[in-house]
Parts: C-alpha cells; structure tokens; sequence
C-alpha cells in the first residue's frame, strides 16, 4: 500500500486527537493547580506550579484507583463526581483551617500561555517516543479495555499481575476523552521534570549564596542530565517507567526541601501532604513499586521526620494502597496465573516489609536501640548487603548472572551511553568526605542494591539487553546519581 | 583524617579504578582509548594538583556533556528505534512496513466505526467439548476460539457492532478472489491475545493459560498466525465496516459498500 495513502487515511482518522490531548494536559495541569491552591500555605507559587502536573495526575490516577478497587464502575461521570466531591472535602477542610486563597489574574494568563504552549509542543508529535510491544499491550491496549469494561476483571489475569496499575490508569485518558496515545502526556511530565530538577539543584546550590551561578550551574546539571543517554531513553520511552523515575525523585527532593524548611510548619506540612499522595500514587506505578516506596521511606526516616509524620503520611498509603489490591487481587477476583510477576508468595513477603517498616517506626524508631539509629546508614547499607549476600549464597548461579547483567549493559552501552564511565571518573575526582553519609548517598546505595535484590527475587534470570526490565529500573536511578554529583560538587565548591 | 578513614577511602579509590579497569578492558576500542585518556589523565592531574579541582570536574562535566550530545546523535535510534509521531496516533507506518501491531491500526480504525460480524458470541457450553476437560485431557475446541475471538475482540473495540446471520461463517470464507484489494497489515498473534483477556467465561483457571496452550500446542500444528486484511477503499468514510474471517484465522476488513458489491454478489 502507498505510504502516502496510508498516512492521509491516518490524519483523517485522527481528526481533532491532537486538540484534545493538548485540551486534556492543559486540564490535569490547573485540576492540581486547584488542588495545590487549597491546601499549599506557605510554600512557593513556582513550586506550586511545578507540582500542579504530577499532581493533577496522581488526583486522576488515585480517584481511578479507587473505583476500580471498589467496583464502582469505571466512566468519566463517575470519575467527574469523585473528583469534585474530594475538591469540595479539601476545600472545607483547608478553608476551614485558615487559608487564604490568593489569586492573580495576571499569574493565571502567565501559567496558562505557558503551559498551553508547551502542552502543544508535547503533543505535537516532533518529540520523538519508543514504541515497543509493552507499550502497546500493557500500557494502551489494556487500559483501553478497562475503559471500554469499567471495571477489573478476573480475566485480566496476568495484566493485574505484571502492569503498574495507576501507570494504566493515566493511559486510559486517551480513551476517555476521545484520542489515541498519551505521548504528549508523557513529555509534558518531561518538561515538567526539567523544572523540578532544574529547581531542586537550583535550591541545593543557592541555599543562600549567589543566586546567577546557582542559576547557571542549575542549567548545566538540568542539561547534563538530559544528555544523559540512560535518562534521555527512559523519558521518551513509552513505558511505566518514566512515571516511576520522576515520581520517586520528586518525593525524594521534598524530603531534601522539608529538611530545610524547617522553621516553615505549614509549609513543610503541606510537602507531608504532597508527599504523601506522590507515594500512594508511586507505590502502584510498578509492580515492584511498594518495595522502592518502602527503600524511600526507610531513607527519608534518615532525616529528621518524627516516627508519627512517617508513619501517617508515607507509610499509610502505601499500606492502603498495597493491602486493598492484593484483597482484591486474591480474595475478591481470586486471580491465579500461572505465570505472572505478582503471586501470593511475593505479596506475602511485601505485606512482611510494610508489616516491618510500620513497626520499626511505632516501636523502635528513636525509642530503642538508639546506639543503632546513631549509625542508621551504616546499619542500612549493611543489611542490605547482608541480603544481597544471603541471596548469593541462596542462589549463586542467579545472583552471578544478574550481576553481571548489570554490569555489561551499564559497560556495553545497552542504554547507558557513557554513563557508567562518567561516574566512575567523577567518583575518582571528587574528594571522599569524612563527613557522615548524606541522604543522596544513602538513597542511591540503597537503591542499586536493593534492585539487584527485587531483581533476584524475579524468577528467571536478567538478560543483557537495553529492554531487560531489571535494566531499565537501574536505569531509572539517573536523576538520583546527577543530583547527588552535583551536591557533592557544590560542597566542593562552597567548602570553607 | 584519622588513620582508619585515610584506610579506608584509599581502598574505594582502588575498588574505582578497578572497576573502571574492568569497564575499560570489555568495552570498545573507541571507547577505552577515549575514557582511559580522560580517566587517568583527570585523575592524574587531580593528584598533581596542576589544576584547580573545581576547574577539572566542572571540565570532566563538560566533556561529558559533548560526548553525550555525540553518541545520543550518533547511536540513541540504533539502541532504541525512536518515531516521530505527528500523526497523532500509536499506529505508525514503520508498523505498517514492519506487518506489526495490527490490532493498533484496528482499534484506531473502528473506534468511530459501527461493525457487523457473522456470529453472536456462543458460549463454551454450547460445543462438543465442554465438560469433558478431565476425561479427554485436551480441554479445549478449538472451532470455539476460532468461532469467537475475532467476535469478542470487535465487540469491545468497535464503536458499535450487529450482527449479520447472512455473512460468510468461518467455513465458507474464501477471499482468494479478492486479495488483491485488500491490504496486509500484520500477523495477529499478539491481538488475539487480547481476546483471550476479554473471555469472561472462567472455563477455564486463567486466560493467560488459554493463549499459552493456543499459541504454543495449537497454533503450531497450523501452517502460519492469521493475518489482517483490509480494503481501505474509503473506508476512512463509510460508517460501517463489515468484518469476516477464516478458518484460518484470517481477518477480513472491509466497507460496507464494497462488501455489498463484490463481496456478497459473489
């Protein structure tokens, strides 16, 4: 057939789709704009604009959740009532709290130029995307069919097993509202990104000092990372793991950014707030999602959050979300695959570790073993190597080939460009601190062994290759890796 | 620095220089002979303090930024193939050339479309093998996912749907005659997978199950996948769209008004 042909027969049929996907973003955009607007007091209006989008998405994402968990079924009416019953809720109880709502006109048309503008050229289609068979099955066909059902069902067998269910949830807006694929979605999360990153070193190196080389330096480190071929194939890869790599470095710098406000009480509660619903949002974006929202937990506890904040606001809703899809999965639907990521052994071992966390935080945190917490990152990075161990000793055949996996994708370009040897070099110059281990550190030790370790447990071994799945969630550790250079790059600098 | 620290960051800095050792001699010549020279040449002049620190790393960034900007230019489509999606949708042309991913192209397809099918869904009950699944070891007839899947998977998709008792039943389609106005998009292997996904019969323990044993014992006794056909003759215009299918789970495409006229007049 004439490609020519072909490609007009495709306009015709996707009349108006590019409209409305722009239409659709510009609208998750303001519907978390609002939603910040209730209930931020004190935190800034560009970190309010910049939050609005993942926001708006984890609004979408969590009230679609929730339906489909409990059975209502699944149209955009039912969603539209939701959404405005839980704004009406947040509205009297934030009101009722005192806050003030500002409102300027002038930011309005400002914010909405913007974001229309960059909303068109996310969706315009000259950014380019990866397609591959995931994409396709897991992340459109799927959600396709759960808007067309309007509810989850036993017959989905392996897609509520291996697909990151609040990822589908953000696919199936295509099909509410009338267009094909959610690219330009995706790259308005990109854009969005970039502002956050760019904000988070900006913050990490102004702190104070001369705020033209903070903003200059901030440029720098945005552009390397999104140089960075790892990052660079993440983002523009149609898959869960874009969603996954940003959520977890947005709460991951809130923590950052609440340590430093300190002295801000309504505003570091507010960052509670939005942390607390990214996570909830995070924790099902992968199948492996509760088990790295537990790592980030545990890392945040690092900082001085009290074992009440944690507890409420971070480990509750992954507990929530966790323990109602497994009763769903499992008692409810009763879903058996044969083959299939999740099983009931795996969600055993998870309800274990929330078990563990939750009670680790009401009973031992700052109470006992207190000569332990002193060292907590000694302590952290110790067990989980003792784990990793305990995994080589239980499977060395396994644990050999995964490791090495790893390393030859990350050495053989397999995604990674010349990424692993950046950080080697740069690991060898920077001068080794004698300082006690940071945050950052903790957190990116903490997650390359924990992945190996989630890697492990997945049956069969790792394959070398860009599209290895185990590839891919080491690959999402980018953000993390630039970051954490650029903060020890700035103590360097700033160093007295 | 105590004795114990200077100990123990000497040991990481051999542990670096020995996995960058190790990265170096796996990986391509291009590659060692550019990351040895930056490697060892920064950290050497680090060490000799020649340059100020600051200056080196703000420089090793930069440089790495540039190679960056090289190879992601160079090899980023090689290690992942990228597409430009202007046309707004998931089906591309490369899919097209490729014969993958038909099923996007039908979705896209008859998302506004009404279809008419030959066949209501028949109930596994109603075939010669329901509830012998223990006695004869193979639970499954095969004529009931022949029969069906295509009718469940248009049924969910399409806009619309009815159904025409006077359309060719699986047995009697031959569209030999006619191949040449129709169009090959792609092998259906992995679309009727996901008619396996909407079958909410429950006969049996998971549908994961069924499209293993239908593609990995069933299928392969058979010459080749069905195929999808399309006759795209207006059919971006016309509202209705007939579809009919083979025993071998050829799927045929095709206007309303092209049906009636070549088709059906025979």
């Amino acid at each position: 057939m004439d490609k020519l042909a072909l490609q007009s027969d495709i306009f015709d049929l996707a009349k108006g789709y590019y409209i409305r996907q722009v239409v659709v973003i510009i609208g998750i955009f303001f519907l978390g704009y609002v939603f910040l607007s209730f209930m931020q007091r004190r935190n800034s209006n560009v970190w309010k604009a910049l939050l609005a989008y993942p926001i708006g998405l984890s609004i979408w994402g969590l009230v679609s959740y929730c339906l489909l968990e409990v059975g209502i079924p699944y149209r955009l009416s039912s969603i539209g009532i939701s959404i405005l019953l839980l704004l009406i809720v947040l509205c009297i109880y934030f009101v009722k709290q005192r806050v003030q709502i500002e409102f300027s006109w002038k930011r309005f048309c400002f914010l909405f130029f913007l974001v229309a503008v960059i909303s068109l050229i996310s969706a315009s289609g000259i950014l380019r995307v990866s397609i591959s068979n995931d994409s396709v099955y897991y992340y459109s066909v799927f959600p396709e069919i759960l808007v067309k059902t309007g509810y989850y069902l036993a017959s989905f067998d392996v897609f509520l097993t291996d697909v990151g269910q609040t990822t589908a949830i953000i696919n199936c807006i295509p099909y509410f509202f009338g267009f094909n694929e959610s690219f330009g979605i995706q790259h308005f999360l990109n854009f969005n990104f970039a502002g956050i990153f760019y904000m988070a070193v900006y913050e990490t190196i102004q702190n104070g000092r001369d705020k033209k080389k903070a903003s200059i330096f901030a440029v720098f480190s945005t552009m390397l990372l999104f140089s960075s071929t790892p990052f660079l194939l993440t983002s523009k890869w149609v898959l869960a793991n874009v969603y996954f790599m940003d959520f977890l470095f947005i709460i991951f710098y809130l923590g950052i950014k609440r340590e430093r406000e300190k002295g801000n009480e309504e505003g570091s509660q507010d960052l509670l707030w939005i942390q607390g619903i990214l996570i909830a949002m995070l924790c099902m974006m992968r199948m492996e999602g509760g088990m790295m929202a537990c790592l980030l937990i545990l890392c945040i506890s690092y900082l001085s959050y009290s074992n009440k904040e944690l507890i409420c606001y971070l480990t509750l809703p992954v507990c929530v979300m966790q323990l109602s899809y497994y009763a769903m999965l499992f008692i409810r639907l009763k879903v058996d695959p044969l083959y299939s990521f999740l099983d009931i052994k795996k969600a055993m071992v998870m309800v274990l570790l929330l078990a563990m966390v939750f009670i680790y935080f009401l009973l031992f945190r700052n109470k006992v073993f207190l000569f332990l917490q002193k060292y907590f990152a000694t302590f952290f990075i110790g067990t989980l190597s003792i784990g990793n161990l305990l995994l080589l000793i239980l499977n060395t055949d396994r644990y050999m080939t995964n490791l090495s996996c790893f390393g030859q994708n990350i050495i053989l370009q397999n995604g990674w460009g010349y990424f692993g040897f950046f950080v080697l070099i740069m690991l060898l110059l920077l001068p080794k601190s004698d300082k006690k281990m940071s945050y950052s550190d903790l957190f990116c030790i903490g997650y390359i062994l924990f992945t190996i370790a989630v890697c492990w447990a997945r049956s069969g071994t790792l394959r070398i290759g860009i599209g290895d799945s185990g590839n891919r969630v080491m690959m999402q550790i980018i953000p993390f890796v630039v970051f954490t250079i650029v903060e020890k790059i700035t103590e360097l600098i700033y160093k007295k | 620095m105590k004795k114990s620290q200077v100990i123990i960051q000497g040991m990481i800095t051999a542990v670096l220089f020995l996995l960058l050792f190790l990265s170096l001699s796996i990986s391509s010549n291009k590659v060692r002979i550019v990351f040895s020279i930056l490697g060892i040449g920064a950290f050497v002049l680090a060490k000799s303090k020649k340059i100020n620190i600051k200056i080196l790393i703000i420089s090793v960034m930069i440089v790495f930024f540039l190679l960056n900007g090289i190879y992601n230019y160079r090899n980023m489509s090689i290690v992942l193939p990228m597409e430009q999606t202007t046309n707004q949708t998931l089906y591309q042309l490369s899919d097209y050339e490729n014969k993958i991913y038909p099923d996007s192209f039908l979705r896209l397809l008859l998302s506004e479309k009404k279809v008419v099918i030959p066949y209501e869904l028949k109930p596994y009950s109603e075939y010669s093998s329901y509830g012998k699944d223990d006695l004869e070891g193979n639970p499954f007839s095969n004529q009931y996912y022949i029969e069906n899947n295509y009718a469940r998977y248009l049924m969910t998709f399409a806009n619309a749907y009815t159904v025409d008792e006077k359309l060719p039943k699986v047995e009697t389609v031959n569209m030999e005659l006619y191949q040449d106005d129709f169009y090959n998009f792609g092998g259906t292997n992995d679309m009727l997978r996901y008619s396996f996904l909407l079958n909410q019969e429950g006969i049996q323990e998971s549908s994961y199950f069924w499209y293993s044993w239908y593609y990995f014992t069933f299928a392969q006794e058979r010459e080749q996948y069905g195929f999808v056909y399309i006759n795209m003759d207006g059919i971006t215009e016309e509202d209705v769209v007939v579809a009919i299918w083979d025993k071998n789970e050829n799927l045929f495409l095709m206007p309303m008004s092209y049906y009636e006229k070549e088709v059906a007049n025979g």
